[in-house]
């Protein structure tokens, strides 16, 4: 490129830094929001194998409970770790509870196998002689924590540390600061643990290190309740388990800088109409065709370059809040996560900017190229690129239309990808918002010629002209709001059948009026509670459930003992079942995620590993759940009993009888619980719908920042083809002016041509929204969690819509229209 | 209205635009004096950058002088607010430019409406005017022909129905012809004078040529700021 040429650029665009800026502006707020999420998705991911390091240690595999029982005792674990003797190994204790208030997990083991198991972790500060080591950490209360935590809780060796968890506190104190690794993690000896765990006796598991070839020997000397386990997989499941959630908010991201695109696209175009007489005098001169091009392409890659700078600034300011946002969702949905630290993974940053370059560049390509077609002796004013917008804008729309409904009939056949399934929903959009430019100017033309008709307002009349006449601008920017605006209407519509299926869901799902279960989570209640509080007049029906990790034919998976629901009760939601009893004998339930994922069908098989060995199922039904993406087996409580002696419940669903006294069982279950000894928790179900929705909503309160932010940029769009207009038309305006059109009537001239693009941009929102909303439920979710729902269409997403397109629309023309009523004709009609 | 009295008259006009820049200042109108009577035909020369379309731009009440005052009609443009001035215009005054006169969104009867429609007349009592006016103009068939379709005399002569309609104390020409070819420009000149004539009011009329000057009453040069009656007009 001539320095001449580049000198000219540069001078052009110092002459209208409000369209650099929005070209900069759109590219950054698209790159934003791509980073921001990906910062958000890259530091709960790192947290997520953060946690799983640190609680798993160099433990290559693990002995644990296959499913029922409380942890292994004591004995059963001295016997194993003695069997054991050649490879490191420690019993654990696991127990997750809030240390100063915040959220930790206990950690405890045997501190002197630790090094074996943990490396250099134990090195702590103040540094004891090994010896005082062992007495510091044996002593009651002792625990040790990560460096960072220490500092931000601000205590020191030697601090008194308060612990609470299942409603108990417990005193203890900080015995050292581990140098370096552990956050999150209260580290103790394993004795101190079972105390504070309040679990005398018992251990969670045994972590070991293996040699690879030794698993199958020690598996096979493990009693029939016990299993032998590679913890390999267990962060990969953790990432497995949050993936679908994680690429849904990078899809969304993509769309705001999609959005981004139709605003280089629509301020690149307003430069080369601008320039068009500059550009045909560069032809003149001898500048070549592509030479010309390159000029337009170069500005746009350089302005873009800016916008991506300013957008990884901008994203991850923005990120912070969005880290947390995105790591509560997943402690919510799927375990506790705490992300102290932020990681954005530099390929994340890549991508971002370089999908903002490509972005761009294909955004400026058409520019560039009219800029190309420019010829010598090209007239001064916007026609060229007008006319041709006639030509193309019908063209383009057929165009669009065809891969829109090929998009569509293609998520007609059945698939299971879920990349694929974001492909074709994108085909279906961007398909369908090519048809908008001409829709546009179909309603606009529409409109003046029965303003004509009706002799209505002139300002009606002149702006619904202007609509049509430039759809080469304001086509576009109804394009990028119909984007912006229906995929939020889509949102809303998954959302909103989302939450009236989960509604729907907890009806069936909530059997009982009152639920007891205890605070320390996989714990049993005490035997016998069901029989003490069946005994009593107020209950109708007493269900139990144990839900236990289990290994089928497949993997791993949980199962969900219970009884069946009591005969007049509703019971699960069945979406698919064999004739008869799908409770009967021989017979197991699967929820929805579990059948999709395994692909299974009522009447297929299942084999599931029993304390009595291998046992085959048939498949009786499908229920609906949504409290699990991975799935969930039920089995009735008397069938297996059959196969597992102790099974013990973890949960009894009490419903009351019709003159029931809810007050009176509450008053049975404190005894029961004096009696015992233990704390139990006696919820409403009403409690339970609550909290579930509220989890829902936080779920989801992500989606909502994107959608606004989407908005956001779309309006950047819109403003900016409305200034361009405004500029384009500045003569026209002048001369309304010159001629006697008032200040008031040629802004609200103005404000009219917004409120067309808007209104009308909008309006095909809600079809294209509805069409979204229907692809994300019934492709998109059934995909990525297996889930399916019922088409809910919320009238106020339908209704705010429109009126979401037609504010954002009317706010951006005011700017242009408030300049435009303020500009002096005589400036105007000079035309500088 | 007596046709002695003057339609127009402006006195002692100054106007000084700033430098690119910043500093300095650029006097082009400085102490400008015109008084035309109803019926009169006053044509501007002057070089180019003279300030002839600063002139004209203040005798229509489109931008403000830094001195001195406009009188269109006997009312003084000065002592008008902003929505005061406009209407002005829109009732009082008629202009046609050199070229690009026309709004591109409005068909040329709607063109030509537009200052009856921004008025509030209705579109039923102004329907007979433009037809009649499209008569006399020669479009005839063209009404509802959108700008980008004329030629560029039809064009102007659309500008000049548009100046005319509403029948304006005051019209004004910047290069009216100045665009189109020599036989063009002088058909569409004939159009202008006729109905000049016939509607009877006070034109100002710049240009560059002595032959367009030729159909004025009065031939005024504009030079270093200040107007002066064109002596060799008068010895033709
Ligand atoms: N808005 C403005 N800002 C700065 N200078 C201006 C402005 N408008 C006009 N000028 C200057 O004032 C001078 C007179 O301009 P004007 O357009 O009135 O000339 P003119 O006599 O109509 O010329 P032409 O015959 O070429 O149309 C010119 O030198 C011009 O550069
Ligand atoms: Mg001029």
């Amino acid at each position: 490129m001539s320095p001449i040429l580049i000198h000219l650029g540069l001078r052009q665009l110092s002459r209208q830094p409000w369209q650099a800026g929005l070209t900069v502006l759109g590219i950054a707020l698209g790159v934003a929001v791509v980073v921001a999420v990906g910062l958000a998705n890259d530091s709960a991911r790192r947290a997520i194998t953060l946690s799983v390091e640190q609680l798993d240690g160099r433990a290559s595999h693990r002995i644990e409970p296959r499913g029922a029982g409380e942890g292994i005792t004591d004995a059963t674990a001295a016997r194993l770790l003695q069997r054991l003797g050649p490879y490191p190994a420690t019993a654990v204790i696991e127990q997750p509870l809030r240390l100063e208030g915040e959220g930790f997990t206990l950690l405890g083991i045997d501190l002197l196998q630790a090094d074996a198991l943990r490396g250099a972790a134990l090195a702590t500060t103040p540094r004891p002689d090994p010896a005082r080591l062992v007495t510091l950490l044996t002593e009651p209360g002792a625990l040790l924590l990560g460096a960072t935590d220490a500092r931000r809780l601000g205590v020191a060796p030697g601090d008194r540390l308060r612990l609470r968890h299942g409603g108990q506190l417990y005193q203890a104190h900080l015995a050292g600061v581990l140098d370096q690794g552990l956050e999150g993690i209260a580290l103790a000896d394993l004795a101190t643990a079972q105390t504070l765990a309040a679990r005398p006796g018992r251990v969670d598991r045994i972590d070991l290190v293996l040699p690879p070839e030794a698993g199958a020997e020690i598996a096979a000397t493990l009693p029939p309740e016990l299993q032998l386990r590679a913890t390999a997989g267990r962060g990969a499941a953790l990432h497995e388990m949050t993936r679908a959630f994680r690429i849904n908010l990078l899809a969304m991201s993509l769309i705001a800088l999609l959005v981004g695109g139709f605003i280089v696209y629509s301020t690149q175009t307003f430069a080369v109409v601008r320039r068009r007489p500059q550009l045909g005098m560069l032809r003149a001169l001898g500048a070549t065709r592509a030479r010309v091009a390159a000029l337009i392409l170069v500005e746009t890659l350089g302005l873009a370059l800016i916008g991506a700078v300013l957008g990884i600034g901008l994203g991850l300011l923005a990120g912070q809040g969005l880290v947390q946002l995105v790591a509560r969702t997943i402690d919510d949905l799927y375990f506790r996560l705490e992300v102290t630290r932020l990681a954005l993974d530099p390929e994340t940053l890549l991508l971002g900017v370089a999908m903002a370059l490509l972005v761009a560049l294909g955004a400026a390509l058409a520019p560039a190229l009219e800029a190309a077609a420019v010829t010598p002796r090209e007239a001064m004013r916007a026609q060229g690129l007008e006319r041709r917008a006639h030509g193309w804008a019908g063209p383009l729309a057929g165009l669009g239309g065809v891969i829109a409904l090929g998009g569509w009939l293609a998520t007609l056949v059945p698939g299971t990808s879920l990349a694929q399934g974001f492909a074709l929903l994108l085909l279906v959009v961007l398909g369908s918002v090519l048809c908008v430019p001409a829709l546009l100017r179909v309603t606009a033309t529409a409109l003046a010629e029965v303003g004509t008709r009706l002799a209505a307002p002139l300002a009606l009349v002149l702006a619904a002209r202007a609509v049509a006449g430039s759809v080469a601008r304001t086509g576009i920017a109804a394009a990028a709001l119909t984007l912006a605006v229906a995929t939020s209407v889509g949102i809303g519509v998954m959302i909103e059948s989302f939450r009236h299926s989960v509604i729907d869901w907890l009806d069936h799902t909530l059997e009982g009026e009152l639920y007891v279960t205890t605070d320390t989570r996989d714990a049993v209640l005490p035997a016998g509670l069901d029989d003490a509080l069946g005994a009593t007049g107020d209950l109708a029906s007493v269900i139990r459930a144990r839900r236990m990790a289990v290994t089928t034919g497949t993997g791993e998976a949980t199962l969900l003992v219970r009884d069946r629901p009591a005969p007049d009760a509703t019971g699960p939601m069945l979406l698919a079942q064999l004739d008869g009893d799908p409770w009967a004998a021989g017979r197991i339930l699967v929820s929805e995620p579990y059948a999709h994922h395994h692909r299974l069908a009522p009447g297929d098989h299942i084999e599931l590993a029993t304390p009595v060995g291998w046992r085959r199922f048939n498949l009786g039904a499908i229920f609906r759940d949504y409290g699990s993406d991975r799935g969930l087996l039920m089995l009735d409580y008397r069938e297996a009993h059959a196969y597992w002696d102790e099974i013990g419940f973890g949960s009894l669903a009490l419903s009351l009888t019709p003159d029931g006294d809810p007050q009176r069982v509450r008053e049975r279950v404190r005894t029961l619980a004096e009696a015992h000894d233990r704390t139990l928790l006696l919820t409403a179900s009403g409690e339970i719908r609550t909290l579930t929705l509220e989890i829902f909503d936080r779920t989801f309160a992500i989606t909502e920042v994107l959608r606004l932010l989407a908005l956001a940029v779309a309006f950047v769009g819109v403003l900016s083809a409305l200034l361009a207009l405004q500029l384009e038309r500045r003569r026209t305006h002048a001369l309304l002016r010159a001629t006697g059109m008032s200040r008031r009537s040629l802004t609200l001239t103005l404000l009219t041509q917004g409120s067309i693009l808007g209104l009308t941009a909008g309006l095909l929102a809600i079809p294209l929204g509805l069409v979204m909303g229907e692809l994300l439920i019934r492709i998109i979710n059934v995909r990525a969690f297996g889930w399916s729902m019922a088409l809910q269409i919320p009238a106020s997403a339908l209704l705010s819509g429109p009126l979401l397109a037609w504010g954002a629309a009317l706010f951006a023309a005011l700017p242009p229209a408030l300049r435009a009523g303020r500009e002096p004709p005589a400036r105007g009609l000079r035309g500088d | 209205m007596s046709d002695t009295s003057p339609q127009l008259c402006a006195h002692d006009l100054y106007r000084h635009y700033r430098e690119a820049g910043g500093h300095g200042e650029r006097r082009v109108l400085e102490g400008v004096a015109l008084s035309a009577r109803a019926g009169e035909c006053v044509a501007l020369l002057g070089r180019s950058g003279s300030g002839k379309s600063t002139l004209l731009n203040l005798l229509a009440g489109i931008d403000r002088p830094d001195r001195g005052w406009v009188e269109v009609a006997g009312t003084r443009l000065s002592t008008l607010g902003e929505p005061a001035l406009t209407r002005l215009r829109r009732r009082r005054i008629g202009f046609i430019y050199q070229s690009f006169n026309l709004i591109d969104e409005l068909t040329v009867a709607e063109n030509i409406a537009l200052p009856l429609a921004l008025d509030g007349v209705r579109a039923r009592d102004a329907r007979p005017r433009i037809a009649a006016m499209l008569e006399r103009l020669g479009l005839g068939g063209r009404a509802n022909a959108f700008p980008d379709q004329l030629s560029g005399g039809e064009q102007q002569r659309v500008a000049i129905g548009r100046a005319l309609i509403h029948e304006p104390a005051l019209i004004l020409a910047d290069e009216p012809t100045g665009n189109l070819d020599a036989d063009t420009g002088a058909r569409v000149l004939e159009l202008l004078a006729a109905l000049f004539r016939e509607h009877g009011r006070t034109l100002v009329l710049v240009t560059h040529s002595r032959a367009v000057a030729a159909i004025a009453d009065r031939v005024l040069t504009l030079e270093r700021g200040r107007l002066r009656a064109d002596d060799t007009a008068l010895s033709w």
